[in-house]
């Protein structure tokens, strides 16, 4: 406030009060009282005029609902009192916004229908919404400043959350409802985290439905193959003479119905992989002898090609993980190489271990696959070059089958290629699925 | 959480850490116990497998809580609520250890009773096991809340657990009766079933511990109505 507009509206008001006062005593003094007891006494009473003013200024504070001050609160109390009814009435319109705000915002999470839990820094709840109550089972007023990992107990929750991974996802059971499945993200803001639950029973029933259908359907064309494949063959080989221009053609036929066959039990592998939920993948297995076995059928289907394929394996480095699935997946790459590489070529198996990782790779003199195709070459059915795979016989399913083999043996496909130098497949498994042989090493 | 804080802030933390840590142990042997009940209805000779080698785990977890716990009485001297909370949770540890045993237990039944299934078994057994399972969940859930009336609640299912082991008795001794080549599966099937009732009588004893902590009133072998009446005078009269 300018020294002036104080002057004009608040001083204006006292100094003619005084003035007044002061010319009051002035004509009283006419009378022959001494002026300065006069003013003495003036002086007082402005003293007291003033106090009983702020008394009244106190009094229209206490009121609760205050509604603008009365014109009898005068001079720089009344102005007071103004611009305390202005700011109240400012920060009383603010707060009715924030309240609107704030109401708004708790009818949005209520109306998301995915749960939202908000963690503390120490992991205790701060705050959820009523899809989380209905989700998980929590308590309204109960559950608040509890720490999130003892209501979820679920292992599977509990070493996702503390493994502190953020943005990832973690499908698990609801704890109310193995028929609940639930998808789970955690972000992390400031000190803060914030849990996203997601109901994905209907998208799981869906998967569900599709792939029950792909294994059923293969297991039912299993059947009808088996028994063509069996009259082709007799017809084949049929000795007679009215039979023999059509050799060829019975021929043809068998190959095509065998590559159908092993495109079914492809099919078949793969859903198989995708259902089971369970399998025990903390078999001790001897990799070594597992690829020795593995060389020893490649070595079979390479028949006449003459390639030199070489295994160098380390003998005392097993691996805790799933027989059969490491057998399908290796088997798949080496099967791969022997089939891509051209006669003469070499393929080199290695089995070995590098800083913190467990590396089998294959690696073969093929003509490589250009860079444009890495990401997409575990899709199933995709193919380079379509005209070529099939020659070859290959059911475009293979390498589904070692990514997801290897998924469930938290490892990784790895691929590396040059065209016209050739390729290397690395599984790339932790280490701690790793493990001493526990056989004595053959000296 | 109910507990008042310690001056010492870092106390409070130890506090629920070692609940949290308990709680944990608790979730893997829920698990356990839903992966082995689900191993011998869908008789899934491989979860059979997994549940009978998995539990290391669950017994590192037990000495791993008894040495902290037995760590925090030394450092800090606890007393009343405190106390109480750490002598329930060493408690607490041991049921949940043995529970682990049963799990195993049932696992390495499931991996023997072959794949063939006979649903006349199957649905009582299955009841068994959900009550038993859904007890131990309602008994942690009471523990990482503090809420002694579910406790109370969830003890008192203990007689409904003996009530369904004896029809499952009957109905397995009149498959037996039938035809003596049952008798085999059937004595397995039984062992299997001791083993939930096990699950259940140990979950009550969690329970049991809850209520300890919160009212400091031991209850073990007292009746449980009778407690329930001096304890919550007001609950019974609702049921009543």
């Amino acid at each position: 406030m300018s020294w002036r507009s104080y002057f004009s509206s608040v001083l204006g008001h006292e100094i003619r009060f005084i003035a007044a006062l002061v010319f009051a005593c002035l004509l009283v003094s006419t009378t022959g009282l001494p002026f300065y007891g006069l003013l003495y006494v003036a002086l007082i009473c402005y003293a007291v005029y003033h106090l009983y003013q702020g008394k009244r200024l106190l009094e229209w504070l206490s009121i609760p609902e205050r509604t603008s001050p009365s014109d009898e609160i005068k001079g720089i109390w009344g102005l007071i009192a103004q611009q305390i009814h202005r700011k109240n009435k400012y920060h009383a319109n603010k707060d009715e916004r924030n309240r609107k705000l704030i109401g708004q915002f708790t009818k949005v999470s209520q109306a998301i229908p995915d749960g939202i839990i908000i963690l503390d820094s120490n992991a205790r709840i701060e705050w959820f919404n009523d899809p989380a109550i209905k989700l998980l089972g929590l308590r309204k007023q109960q559950d608040r400043g509890t720490q999130i990992i003892q209501l979820l107990r679920d292992p599977s929750f509990v070493k996702f959350f503390q493994a502190e991974e953020s943005n990832k996802h973690l499908r698990m059971n609801s704890p109310i409802s193995d028929k609940i499945k639930l998808d789970v993200r955690l972000v992390t803001f400031y000190d803060k985290q914030l849990i996203i639950i997601q109901d994905f029973s209907a998208l799981y029933h869906m998967e569900q439905v599709r792939q029950d259908f792909v294994a059923n359907v293969s297991h039912e064309l299993r059947t009808p193959l088996s028994v063509i494949v069996g009259y082709l063959e007799t017809l084949a080989e049929e000795e007679d003479r009215e039979l023999e221009a059509y050799k060829p053609v019975f021929w043809q036929m068998k190959q095509q119905s065998d590559r159908m066959t092993s495109l079914v039990e492809d099919l078949l592998t793969l859903s198989n992989l995708d259902n089971e939920q369970t399998i025990n993948s903390n078999q001790e297995v001897a990799v070594p002898s597992l690829l020795d076995e593995i060389l020893n059928d490649a070595t079979i289907l390479s028949g006449r090609k003459k390639q030199t394929i070489v295994l160098d394996a380390a003998h005392d480095l097993w691996l805790l993980g799933n027989t059969r699935e490491l057998h399908g997946a290796f088997s798949n790459l080496v099967a791969n190489a022997v089939n891509y590489t051209p006669k003469g070529g070499t393929i080199t198996i290695r089995w070995y271990r590098k800083n913190d990782e467990l590396i089998m790779s294959v690696k073969d003199t093929g003509a490589g696959i250009d860079i444009i195709h890495l990401d997409r070459l575990t899709e199933r059915f995709y193919r380079v070059d379509p005209a070529r795979s099939r020659s070859t016989g290959g059911t475009g399913l293979g390498l589904a089958i070692v990514k997801h083999a290897l998924q469930r043996h938290d490892a990784a496909l790895d691929i590396q290629s040059k065209v016209g130098k050739g390729s290397t497949f690395s599984c790339v498994f932790p280490l701690d699925r790793g493990l001493e042989s526990p056989l004595q090493t053959p000296t | 959480m109910e507990t008042s804080d310690h001056i010492l802030h870092s106390f409070d933390q130890e506090l629920e850490d070692i609940r949290s840590k308990a709680l944990a142990m608790g979730g893997l042997v829920e698990k356990q116990v839903s992966n082995a009940l689900q191993a011998v209805i869908e008789r899934d000779i491989e979860l059979g497998e997994i549940v009978a080698a998995s539990d290391g785990e669950i017994n590192d977890f037990e000495v791993d809580i008894d040495e902290e716990c037995a760590g925090i009485i030394a450092r800090r001297q606890p007393t009343a609520g405190d106390l109480r909370l750490l002598l329930s949770i060493i408690k607490m540890t041991t049921d949940l250890e043995r529970i682990g045993d049963e799990a195993e237990q049932i696992g390495l039944y499931a991996t023997q009773l072959g794949t063939q299934t006979s649903n006349g078994m199957n649905t009582q057994l299955r009841h068994l096991g959900d009550l038993a399972h859904t007890m131990l969940k309602l008994a942690l859930d009471a523990f990482a809340r503090m809420d002694d009336i579910q406790a109370l609640n969830v003890a008192k299912k203990s007689r409904q657990l003996g009530k369904e082991f004896d029809n499952l008795s009957r109905v397995l001794i009149t498959h037996m009766m039938d035809d003596q080549r049952n008798i085999k599966d059937a004595l397995r099937v039984i062992w299997c079933a001791r083993a939930f009732e096990r699950v259940g009588n140990h979950s009550t004893n969690i329970c049991e511990f809850v209520i300890y902590r919160v009212k400091g009133k031991d209850i073990r072998h007292t009746n449980l109505k009778k407690v329930g009446k001096k304890l919550y005078p007001k609950l019974e009269d609702n049921e009543e």
